[in-house]
């Protein structure tokens, strides 16, 4: 007894006509393959099944997709799409594949022309008209933003239209991730996915050898053209929308979008916040194969309703020598053996545990840190820079200690530290910097920079910390109280010991870094901060978006292929687009 | 001798050998007789100066164990039904048993062949067969558990030590126990500088006092609600070293923390 597969045929009356079921000699089910994406839902899907199967099939039979439990016959469905053309039964081959869609491209199927004037998204989905798209409005789940939107829609397909309104529903992209599609059940949805994290998968556990990358899809600047509201054969510049901060660390980026349709000023400027939010950094994406997941429990034997408890979900198990394994299955926690279809939404991924340089701040602005300055002055400089664009400056303006300091706490706690590397830079004058880590038990470890040693006076100083709590020799360092540490300090191109020093890490993990500004000798006074990074030995963490998923099915299992995180929007100039398709003619793609 | 059996995942055993195996010939044949291991370990040879760089940790791949058997019966139903056991039985094992030194091994069928005695008229009555079979895990373990219990402490770090007698590293599963709402809690390797940190909010709600974490299947439950989501960013399973280990239990409540594992050993 296990978990199985069925693809069930159903007419145009809404009726079951035929069910392909995984682990059977009639009709067997081979093997099956669905392609899903977070924007649109199930995109295709193919079916492998016995050449021998006779099945009543037609050119856009719906069908639907399910998980059964065998034990307690309940069943769970997964997908449903549309078939396209019917396979060809000749040849020799002993199997055939029936390709289909999901129900998603239905939406490209019709076309809409319509202005809406100051009309909220809302209203505009439910204008537009679903019937005979085989598409099921009991189901549908449509929360967009409370925006309203000027817009001309002029021979716009419904994939077009929701593809501009997502991008005005995305100006918050940050703190609300707007996604739209067509789900299981044939509804379509238009929401923000929940920002609590949905599950964590571990590299070695759900998942073998990831790959990561870092895309290069940074754009921080916009140019928006659209067509013009009363004569729209002509464009017009709507502005030029710019991300100074990313410009700042990344260089200026540029992209020009134009639209064929006219949009007011407040949904260009919401597309732009959506593109420029978006894409401020370069993308984070980690793809997985092999996804994978044990099903649940089944234990062999009889089973027996438990009446006393008087709840019919609950069921006692008995093994083959009737004795009751004392485990109580909801039958509803049988669909846990169901979670290996991942939802849309946030997952904390972690790849396998190795020492790695983890970045914790590049320095390169003054976001995320706390600054209490009284006898002093905190800007960013772009000058004298050692990495990156730009460097923290710490500017002293007064001789007396006011206890100034800059603090940062970094999204994640960073954990397994080898050591701490800072770059400092005393202009003119060597005073002093104490650097202060604290963990998660505000444990803390303290160190002092510069100690107005003026050997380092306008050089830059890369000084490296060590955090692990075993020393050179794999004795454990002392937890608490004094203890021997040779520093390395790295001034100019020599690397020299810079002495003893007492102190100890004490400290197990990274969760803020402080540093606090001493009395100085001179004034002003000016100091340069660049590039805070750990060597630490962890888990690579990420919180993302799952983007994409493969997943193959074959007899019981499911392998999946996931891809978190998320590739730079499609950025198509649409009025190159349309005019390359032929179904637009203007005189100028783009007048400034 | 040493007694080798097969377990199913449902704990049936079959004896390979030994006394209980009631065919003749079969029960004292088995022949164990090859073994390797294979070490996955990347390997770049330098460009000019001598020697070679190792660049990720070596990694025991899974293995494969061969067995022969020579099974013969007068009574040709005895030998088919020996034959046949054997055959349903490897079908379905999860464990490679050693009786003898109460260890078992994580095994799946990889193949099986049978070279029939004789000519015609003797088929169904001896035979010599071979067997291998896939070590999923590549190492033995003890077939009972070791348990290690600590009290802990609220709100103060509690020392303890962790002893592993066996070979390699080990994923304990561990039950944590408290009696009231715990809204966090850490389980530290010292030298390792690793641990893992559970930050659940219904743990310690009347009803939800027993939390495990199954280091070696990688998840989180209570009470068979998965609550793997609530293990903190960044921070993972846990490996427990060979040798006496130095951790620490931080809890925001009193708690009992249950470790169990099995020593690991390579052959």
């Amino acid at each position: 007894m296990s978990n199985t597969f069925e693809a069930r045929l159903i007419s145009i009356t809404n009726n079951e006509v035929y069910r392909i079921i995984g682990n059977t000699e009639r009709g067997a089910l081979l093997r099956a393959v669905f392609n899903w994406e977070k924007i649109g839902g199930l995109k295709d899907w193919e079916l492998t099944v016995n050449r021998d199967t006779v099945l009543p099939f037609y050119s856009g039979m719906r069908i639907d997709f399910y998980f059964v439990d065998e034990i307690f016959l309940t069943s769970k469905l997964i997908f449903s799409g549309y078939s396209e053309l019917i396979p060809t039964q000749e040849g020799d081959f002993n199997k055939i594949t029936l390709k289909g869609k999901g129900f998603y491209w239905k939406l490209g199927e019709r076309v809409h022309n319509k202005a809406y004037t100051n009309t909220p998204i809302a209203n505009i989905i439910n204008d537009l008209d679903f019937s005979g798209l085989d598409l099921d409005p009991d189901e549908f789940d449509i929360r967009p933003p409370s925006i309203s939107v000027t817009i001309d829609f002029r021979d716009k397909t419904y994939i077009q239209i929701f593809d501009t309104l997502l991008k005005i529903a995305n100006t918050d992209y940050d703190n609300n991730q707007y996604i739209y599609g067509v789900n299981e059940k044939r509804g379509v949805y238009f929401y923000s996915l929940d920002p609590e994290i949905k599950d964590k998968l571990f590299e070695d556990y759900d998942f073998q050898n990831p790959s990561v990358d870092f895309l290069d899809d940074v754009i921080n600047s916009v140019k928006i053209f659209r067509a013009q509201e009363l004569n729209p054969k002509e464009t017009e510049l709507v502005g030029t929308f710019e991300n100074t901060d990313s410009s700042g660390k990344y260089g200026k980026k540029e992209k020009k979008i134009t639209f064929s349709d006219y949009i007011d000023n407040n949904s260009i400027d919401n597309i732009a916040n959506f593109i420029l939010e978006k894409n401020a950094d370069p993308s984070k994406i980690i793809k997985i194969n092999n996804f994978y997941r044990k099903d649940a429990e089944i234990v062999e034997g009889g089973l027996v309703f438990e009446e006393t408890l008087g709840v019919l979900d609950n069921w006692v198990w008995f093994d083959q020598d009737g004795f009751s394994e004392a485990v109580y299955r909801n039958s509803s926690l049988n669909i846990e053996a169901f979670n290996r279809i991942l939802d849309p939404g946030y997952y904390g991924v972690s790849t396998k545990k190795q020492i790695k340089n983890t970045l914790v701040n590049e320095c390169d602005s003054l976001s995320g840190w706390v600054v209490s300055a009284v006898s002093s002055v905190v800007d960013i400089f772009d000058g004298n820079v050692l990495t990156g664009r730009n460097v923290i400056r710490w500017t002293r303006t007064s001789n007396q200690f006011a206890g100034d300091y800059i603090e940062f706490t970094p999204t994640d706690i960073i954990s397994g530290l080898i050591n701490l590397k800072i770059s400092v830079y005393f202009k003119d004058n060597v005073s002093n910097i104490t650097l202060q880590i604290f963990d998660t038990e505000d444990n803390m470890y303290s160190y002092e920079i510069g100690d107005y040693n003026q050997s380092f006076i306008n050089s830059w100083l890369r000084i490296e910390l060590p955090l692990d709590p075993c020393d050179e020799f794999g004795l454990m360092r002392v937890k608490s109280g004094t203890g021997l540490r040779f520093l390395k300090v790295v001034s100019g191109v020599e690397e020299r010991p810079l002495g003893i020093h007492y102190s100890c890490p004490g400290v197990r993990n990274l969760k803020k870094i402080k540093l606090i500004l001493d009395t100085g000798n001179t004034n002003p006074d000016e100091i340069y901060i660049d590039r805070i990074e750990v060597r630490n030995k962890s888990w690579g963490y990420s919180e993302l978006t799952l983007d994409k998923a493969v997943y193959e099915i074959e007899r019981n299992y499911i392998l999946g292929a996931l891809e978190f995180g998320e590739k730079a929007i499609n950025l198509i100039d649409e009025i190159k687009d349309n005019v390359a398709k032929g179904d637009l003619a203007f005189d100028m793609y783009a007048k400034e | 001798m040493i007694e080798f059996s097969l377990e199913d995942d449902k704990g049936n055993i079959f004896s390979l050998n030994g006394v209980s195996v009631t065919n003749t010939i079969g029960k004292n044949s088995l022949g164990f007789q090859n073994e390797s291991f294979n070490i996955d370990t990347n390997i770049i040879e330098k460009s000019s100066l001598p020697g070679s760089i190792r660049t990720n940790d070596p990694r025991i791949e899974s293995r494969v164990l061969e067995f022969v058997l020579n099974v013969s019966d007068p009574d040709y139903t005895a030998y088919q039904s020996f034959i046949s056991g054997l055959l349903y039985n490897l079908n379905k094992v999860a464990y490679l048993r050693d009786e003898t030194g109460s260890r078992r091994i994580e095994v799946t069928l990889n193949n099986f062949n049978i070279s029939y005695d004789g000519g015609v008229g003797s088929q169904w009555l001896s035979s010599n067969v071979s067997f291998s079979l896939t070590c999923l895990k590549p190492y033995w373990e003890d077939i009972n558990f070791t348990e290690t219990n600590y009290t802990v402490s609220a709100s103060v770090t509690n020392e303890f030590t962790f002893t592993n007698n066996g070979y390699l590293e080990v994923q304990p599963v561990i039950e944590f126990v408290v009696a009231a709402p715990c809204s966090f809690f850490e389980i530290i390797l010292v030298a390792e500088n690793d641990s893992i940190r559970i930050e659940d909010p219904i743990f310690g709600t009347p009803g939800n006092g027993v939390i495990t974490i199954d280091n070696e299947q990688g998840f989180v439950e209570i009470d068979n609600l998965d609550r793997t989501v609530y293990v903190i960013g960044g921070l993972g399973f846990i490996s427990l070293p060979v040798g006496i280990s130095d951790i620490q239990i931080i809890s925001s409540v009193a708690a009992t923390a249950k470790f169990y594992h099995r020593n690991r050993y390579y052959v």
